[in-house]
């Protein structure tokens, strides 16, 4: 068993300067909204759609710096890159794969961290 | 005494949003608004007041025909030329910076873990111009109608001592009108 950790919640605590409330608010909002943008991202993918890839990569780069993914930003911003730019579109699959990968590690962890917040809230 | 300042944060990002609320609501001065597209944030700004608008660059960026953020910009300068616009983007890109300064943005911003200070510290300055502009206006304010007084002033003076000075030369009416 690994010790690795997907998300680092340093950067979020930070923010939130002692309200839970905001955690759990953030928390939620990055395990509702995440899986739609990559169901996006893969449709985008079947239909070739390179710029959409692009835009979503944007987006879902920010949500996944507030939980401290930070390899995975790296890759949503190479993904944001390749899809606006049209380049690499070889890679595009291999990224979109890891970034699937990294949520569904990390939706595991913050599920843990919310029902954690709930206890003491 | 002033009421709260009203800052309107436009942006798409719901997570981003809620973060940069969260962050500027802690000022008690601060009355902040939140708006997720630029054409909600148009129609508030034509009827109310407002202090300071922070904008995204991108927020045409996944619903189609969506304005972008500088449309959102030229049309808020041309409504209220001088509402003060931060802008704010994910792209470290020089040319998004030149774009909306060129517009009329009062700064821009880069979306970071520094961000959020980096608005705060541009709303202070706009907040700050806003007061010079303001006590400017009132000592010109002040200057015209001090020497508009000045002014009138001295011609009731003018008159008052004509007056005077030729009814002194002709000597008292009243002992004139007596004398015949």
């Amino acid at each position: 068993m690994t010790d690795y950790k997907y998300i680092d919640l340093n950067y979020l605590n930070d923010l939130a300067l002692g309200s839970k409330d905001f955690i759990e608010d953030m928390i939620s909002s990055f395990l509702k909204n995440t899986p739609e943008s990559l169901v996006r991202m893969e449709t985008a993918l079947v239909k070739n759609d390179w710029e959409q890839i692009g835009k979503i990569a944007h987006k879902v780069k920010t949500s996944f710096t507030f939980m401290g993914m930070e390899e995975t930003v790296v890759k949503a911003k190479t993904l944001q890159d390749y899809g606006l730019k049209t380049t690499n579109q070889e890679e595009i699959p291999g990224l979109i794969s890891d970034i699937k990968v990294a949520y569904n590690n990390a939706e595991v962890e913050l599920n843990v961290e919310l029902t954690a917040l709930k206890a003491e809230l | 005494m002033r009421g709260k300042i009203t800052i309107f944060l436009v942006e798409d990002d719901e997570m981003f949003l809620k973060s940069a609320e969260h962050q500027l609501s802690r000022n008690q001065s601060y009355a902040v608004k939140t708006f997720t597209t630029g054409e909600d944030a148009l129609e508030a700004i034509k009827k109310t007041k407002v202090d300071v608008v922070v904008l995204d660059y991108f927020l045409d960026s996944e619903v189609p025909g969506a304005k972008s953020g500088i449309e959102i910009l030229k049309e808020i300068k041309a409504h209220k030329p001088t509402l003060e616009v931060i802008m704010l983007s994910g792209q470290e890109d020089v040319d998004v910076a030149l774009n909306s300064m060129e517009f009329g943005a009062f700064d821009y911003v880069v979306k970071n873990k520094s961000s959020m200070f980096r608005v705060q510290n541009n709303i202070k300055r706009v907040l700050q111009s806003n007061e010079a502009t303001l006590s400017h206006n009132n000592y010109k304010m002040f200057t015209k109608w001090f020497f508009g007084f000045l002014i009138l002033l001295v011609i009731f003076l003018v008159i008052y001592a004509f007056d005077h000075s030729v009814f002194g030369l002709l000597g008292d009416p009243e002992i004139l009108n007596a004398g015949n």
